[in-house]
């Protein structure tokens, strides 16, 4: 008896050290990829930063200043996850607001120009966003939906034709007007009905009143900064500074959010006085490659010169564009899979057809598209070779199957029962889609679209195939312009020989296309959180 | 104090080193297209349209260079190169009308200028810098430092197989196995070092290690005693110790590769002219045709060309003839 | 359902309407059956071409791949097999760890892991390709010769394998774990009931219950390691190589390799003047790899419907 114990109590601790090894075999695993990924990012960033050249005395004052206040913050937001999330948002409105900034003055000013964009706005977005508010107020108007497609149609042609008209306005009343009564008007607009109604934080007109008066107010200010055109700054105030404004406010007024200010600010703060210990003191500091000057130069054969503004410029134009085309027509697509198309019969067959097929399109090799966009874009339909509208298209493409899945899945992921209470009050299919189905599916398909984006800007091999230029030293000034790209960029020079490249330049771009990838994956993540929250 | 300097001294960085010297040059540059210049290159800066150029991967780096610097003296001018082989530049973007100008490792072929005019494109030639083929071979080899066109195409040849060792090409060298390491074949430096080693276009031994990058030639023949490449003029005119050039016989006793040898036309026959070709309608273009005067001014640049990029540039009468040709096709394309 | 009482405006207006809707969002949806068109006719059109000047036997069968070494070859099967050391190499690291990452994640993590984990594996698959590329080249090769005894070109299969494998872990993990999840927990509670262990009931019983799933992962993950292109453009040279004996297959992963995709790169931007068959081999090496993901794709579906039905 005594010995069969034993026996058991043998094999169990054998078993039960079996278990543990493999639990932690398992949790290595999980951690493997992560872990080499981190060594490979630090190793670019390292590079990127040229932080070889610095002296010990300096890591440790880096260490002090920064890496032990950013950590000791993180282990803070594990037991306070409020704080956390607000530091997340005000982190992702700021890169946010200077990546949408950015974008705004690549198409407006860089590519389309404050008259055509002036053109449109008339006859094509502001009719839109017009009839929009004025369905969501009158929810029984049965052709506000038609209006709306129609002037998306007629919109377009109606506002080429009076071009030449528009044009001579804009002469009159100058660029930056333009976008005081397209973006900062409209702007202040929408921020009356965030500070009032949505999250009730005060008096909604006084809010917008300060914003359209700081931004006439500043510009004495303004135009003494140099680089800075009264137009940045309207588009600036319009995508950084209002919206960043609002977040800094909402979470000033909640005590539970305030300590979410301490992640960014002893940030900033820790920076900040390494930046003045390292100027006054004879501490040698990294030399950076990746800095001011990298971002906002043209690219060289000298590596100290080399910049990547033009490819910026360039991707970012592209993604713009791939963001208008994916949104509507995945969307559209999203909608017919899941709301109209018919479960069975001919009509049932075509949707099955439709949806295995665009799970197989998101299985096809990237460099596919490539050879897809120049056949049909560069050749059929002669869009120019390597041009930012045959880049966005094929990139579109490219993207278009992730998209519309995970809209579907948004859209899935709405309650039946809201359907059936919209159908049951007397509504169409399409007006409960406006109402009931879209408004609740929009962050979560915001946040797939988001996601694939960040596929797209990454994305190198259908560029090659359809020609984008390897260096270009000017961004581009038209969607038919031939551009330069971001990954282009940084796969040209990833085949220059010299260190200075290789391990300089290259991972000074390497580290600007993950910074935009980071600002755009921070985005999606917290439109997924209050996606779920207010699921909650 | 002392202490004091050598931190000083320490803290002038890595990069702003690099930028001192870099401006140093680009100043050199500018000084240099100044002083040649013939007036017309110089001092507009009011120019402006969009010139893409693409075409040939040799010719790239050269225009790349020059393009960066025009693009520094006429900022409204936005210039993008592509780098998409002669041919294919040609065949899918010079000849449909999609590129104003196009680089290339060799003269345009006959069907070429047929498939263009066919588009009602014609172009202008202009000889920009020449490349000189380099064969090398380990710094330890001291058997094959000279060899014959005859020997070098006995290696390369279509015939030379896997096993074959130097003895087998001259009774004296080592009966050791050579290792081979060459251009890839779709390149243009492929193409011209099988035209004139071994009399054909293509034809090439199967049994070497082909490579896109200079730098893995390098390491290949450095790494074995037995081991010879051949590359462009570039990679060996920046790094002369890091393996040791073949001095080429081509009947007239060996000739090493060097600027002088490569200009002066001594070094056959791995020498070979680099070409830019601008159309005649894009020439009627005020900024292209600057652009294309400005390229011929620099190709006598040795800086540029030579340290810079590192091919051979023109001799100065030979960009004074270049630049009368192409003055007369400007003239031309704009009495069109 | 059309007799509900409606308030909102005449009924034959909101009928065209409605149908007008429903023939813009079909359109919409029929884009990507256009582009699955346009893809199919972009690429069989070169090759038939390109398959009447060069015998398909040469293209399938031959173990050489020269576009211009005269006299030209252009047999697929060297590309073919660069492809499949790569892809090899790739699963050699994704299948164990991600597989063992799923089991992690379903068995063992408690919730707040895996809200930490999941979205930092899904990092992995978010880097560009072309930057993991560079990482290869510029930063794995190198710490990888370091190693004694290992001789690497600078350009070689392995270290781009190996990054290609860290890039498809979530891939295979992800979906593997969905199946896991799908595992009722009747199923382990019984085998619990039994006496196992955890680790009895994660091996024994759940992945056995979820292997349609696990398998639909791999060959998923395979597809895209087929498909991947920068990385190898980047990081695995241009070598095209078939091997002649068995022996040798060990020594390719050290040396420079062609991928199906890259031999693509090569061909679209090469000196090789387009309008050749040199070119149009672009196309013909282009349908192939799009036929093989898309069986791959296909098959991958069939598997992971299977295991939907398992216990629904």
């Amino acid at each position: 008896m005594a010995t069969d114990t034993t026996t058991e109590s043998g094999f169990g601790t054998v078993s039960r050290t079996k278990g543990i090894v493999f639990e932690y075999l398992t949790l290595a695993s999980s951690v493997a990829g992560i872990l080499a990924l981190s060594v490979l990012l630090g190793y670019v960033f390292w590079d990127a930063f040229g932080m070889e050249s610095a002296e010990i005395a300096w890591y440790g004052a880096f260490a002090l200043l920064v890496v032990v206040p950013v950590l000791a913050f993180v282990a803070y937001t594990q037991r306070n996850p409020v704080a956390g999330e607000a530091a997340l948002e005000l982190f992702s409105t700021t890169m946010g607001g200077i990546l949408g900034g950015l974008g705004t003055v690549t198409i407006l000013e860089v590519v389309t120009g404050a008259d055509i964009w002036f053109g449109y706005f008339v006859t094509v977005v502001a009719p839109l966003c017009a009839l929009y508010l004025y369905g969501r107020s009158q929810p029984n108007a049965s052709w506000v939906g038609l209006a709306m497609l129609g002037f998306l149609v007629l919109g377009p042609p109606i506002g080429t034709a009076l071009l030449p008209i528009t044009t001579t306005i804009v002469a009159l009343i100058g660029g930056p007007f333009v976008y005081l009564f397209t973006l900062t008007i409209p702007g202040a607009l929408v921020l009356r009905y965030v500070v009032e109604d949505y999250l009730e934080l005060g008096d909604g007109d006084l809010t917008a009143g300060v914003m359209v008066a700081v931004a006439l107010l500043a510009v004495p200010l303004v135009d003494r900064l140099p680089l800075v055109s009264r137009s940045v700054w309207a588009i600036f105030l319009t995508t950084l500074f209002a919206p960043l404004a609002v977040v800094v406010w909402k979470n000033l007024a909640d005590r539970e959010r305030r300590a979410g200010f301490a992640g960014p600010g002893v940030f900033a703060a820790g920076i900040g006085v390494l930046l003045v210990v390292t100027d006054r003191t004879a501490l040698n500091g990294p030399t950076p490659w990746f800095d001011w000057q990298y971002v906002t130069t043209s690219p060289s054969r000298f590596a100290d010169q080399a910049g990547l503004y033009p490819a910026i410029i360039g991707s970012v134009g592209i993604i713009v564009l791939v963001a208008l085309i994916t949104m509507l027509l995945g969307v559209g697509a999203a909608v017919f899979l899941e709301e109209y198309a018919p479960d069975s019969g001919l009509g049932g067959a075509v949707a099955r057809f439709i949806r295995i097929n665009i799970s197989n399109l998101a299985g096809v090799p990237s460099v596919v598209y490539g050879l897809l966009g120049l056949a049909v874009f560069v050749n059929l339909a002669n869009l120019g070779v390597g041009t930012v509208i045959t880049a966005a298209f094929t990139l579109s493409l490219l993207i278009l199957p992730i998209v519309i899945i995970s809209a579907r899945e948004a859209i899935r992921a709405v309650p039946d029962s809201l359907r059936q209470a919209s159908y049951g009050m007397g509504a169409t299919r399409w007006q409960t889609i406006r109402n009931v189905v879209l408004p609740r599916a929009i962050p979560g398909i915001l946040t797939g679209t988001i996601l694939a984006l960040g596929r797209a800007i990454g994305e190198t091999a259908p560029l090659i195939m359809i020609g984008v230029a390897t260096t270009a030293f000017s961004p581009p000034e038209g969607i038919f312009s031939k551009t330069s790209a971001m990954p282009m960029q940084i796969f040209a020079w990833s085949s220059f020989p010299s260190q200075e490249f290789q391990h300089g330049v290259v991972a000074a771009g390497v580290v600007t296309l993950l910074v935009v990838l980071l600002t755009m994956n921070s985005i999606a993540i917290l439109l997924r959180n209050k996606f779920e929250q207010e699921e909650l | 104090m002392t202490q004091d300097t050598q931190r000083l001294s320490d803290s002038i960085s890595r990069r702003t080193f690099i930028a001192a010297t870099g401006a140093a040059s680009a100043a050199a540059v500018a000084g240099c297209s100044e002083g040649q210049g013939s007036g017309e290159a110089t001092g507009t800066g009011n120019l402006s349209g969009d010139i893409s150029i693409t075409g040939s991967s040799t010719v790239y780096p050269l225009a790349n260079a020059v393009a960066e610097e025009f693009q520094n003296m006429h900022s409204d001018v936005n210039i993008t190169v592509q780098s998409t082989g002669s041919g294919g530049g040609f065949e899918n973007f010079f000849c449909p009308g999609d590129s104003d100008i196009n680089n290339a490792s060799r003269p345009m072929k006959d069907s070429e200028q047929q498939n263009c005019s066919s588009n009602g494109i014609t172009a202008h030639e202009i000889t920009v810098a020449t490349d000189a083929l380099t064969v090398v071979i380990n710094n330890n080899n001291d058997w094959a430092t000279e060899m014959t066109v005859d020997e070098i195409s006995q290696i390369w040849g279509p015939e030379a197989g896997s096993g074959q060792s130097w003895s087998d090409i001259n009774s004296s060298w080592p009966d050791e196995e050579i290792e081979r390491f060459g251009a890839a074949e779709t390149s243009g430096t492929f193409d011209y070092f099988t035209e004139v080693i071994n009399g054909e276009e293509g034809a090439h031994t199967q049994a070497y290690e082909p490579t896109e990058n200079d730098r893995t030639i390098v390491q290949g023949v450095q790494g074995s005693d037995y081991a010879i490449g051949y590359f462009g003029f570039s990679y060996y005119y920046n790094n002369p110790d890091a393996v040791t050039a073949v001095a080429v016989d081509d009947g007239n006793g060996p000739v090493e590769p060097t600027l002088e040898t490569a200009s002066s036309g001594e070094y056959t026959p791995l020498s070979r002219p680099l070409f830019t070709y601008p159309a005649m309608s894009a020439l009627a273009k005020e900024h292209i045709a600057e652009f294309c005067r400005y390229f011929v001014e620099q190709s006598a640049n040795e800086e540029l060309v030579a340290q810079q990029v590192g091919y051979v540039p023109r001799t100065s009468s030979q960009k004074d003839a270049a630049l009368e040709s192409l003055n007369s096709a400007i003239e031309e394309a704009n009495s069109n | 359902m059309s007799n509900t009482t409606d308030l909102t405006g005449d009924r034959g207006f909101q009928d065209i309407r409605e149908s007008m809707y429903t023939v813009v969002f079909f359109l919409c949806a029929a884009v990507s059956v256009i582009t699955t068109a346009g893809i199919i006719v972009a690429l069989i059109l070169p090759t038939i071409t390109f398959l009447g000047e060069v015998p398909m036997s040469e293209f399938f069968l031959g173990t050489q791949f020269s576009p211009a070494i005269q006299p030209t070859v252009f047999g697929v099967l060297p590309l073919a097999f660069g492809t499949l050391l790569i892809t090899f190499g790739a699963a050699m690291v994704a299948i164990p760890i991600g597989t063992l990452t799923a089991l992690y994640l379903s068995e063992y993590a408690s919730e707040s892991r895996r809200a930490v984990l999941k979205p930092l594996l899904e990092i992995l698959a978010g880097v560009p390709t072309v930057v993991y590329g560079y990482f290869a080249l510029v930063y794995v090769t190198p710490l990888l010769d370091a190693i004694p005894g290992l001789e690497l070109g600078t350009f070689n299969a392995l270290s781009a394998s190996l990054v290609m494998g860290i890039m498809i872990i979530p891939m295979v993990s992800s979906i593997s774990e969905d199946s896991m999840n799908a595992v009722p927990d009747s199923v382990r509670n019984a085998a619990y009931g039994l006496g196992a262990t955890k680790y009895d009931v994660s091996v024994g019983v759940v992945v056995p219950s979820a292997l349609s799933g696990i398998a639909s992962s791999f060959i998923l993950a395979l597809s895209r390691a087929i498909g991947e292109t920068m990385i190898v453009v980047v990081a695995a040279g241009q070598t095209a190589r078939f091997p002649e004996t068995t022996s040798g297959l060990l020594n390719s992963f050290f040396v420079s390799t062609q991928t199906m995709t890259s031999a693509m790169v090569q061909l679209g931007t090469s000196d090789l003047a387009g309008g050749t068959t040199a070119y149009r081999a672009l196309f013909a090496i282009g349908l192939t790899l799009f036929v093989m993901t898309l069986v791959l794709n296909l098959v991958s579906d069939a598997i992971a419907a299977r295991f939907r039905e398992d216990y629904d």
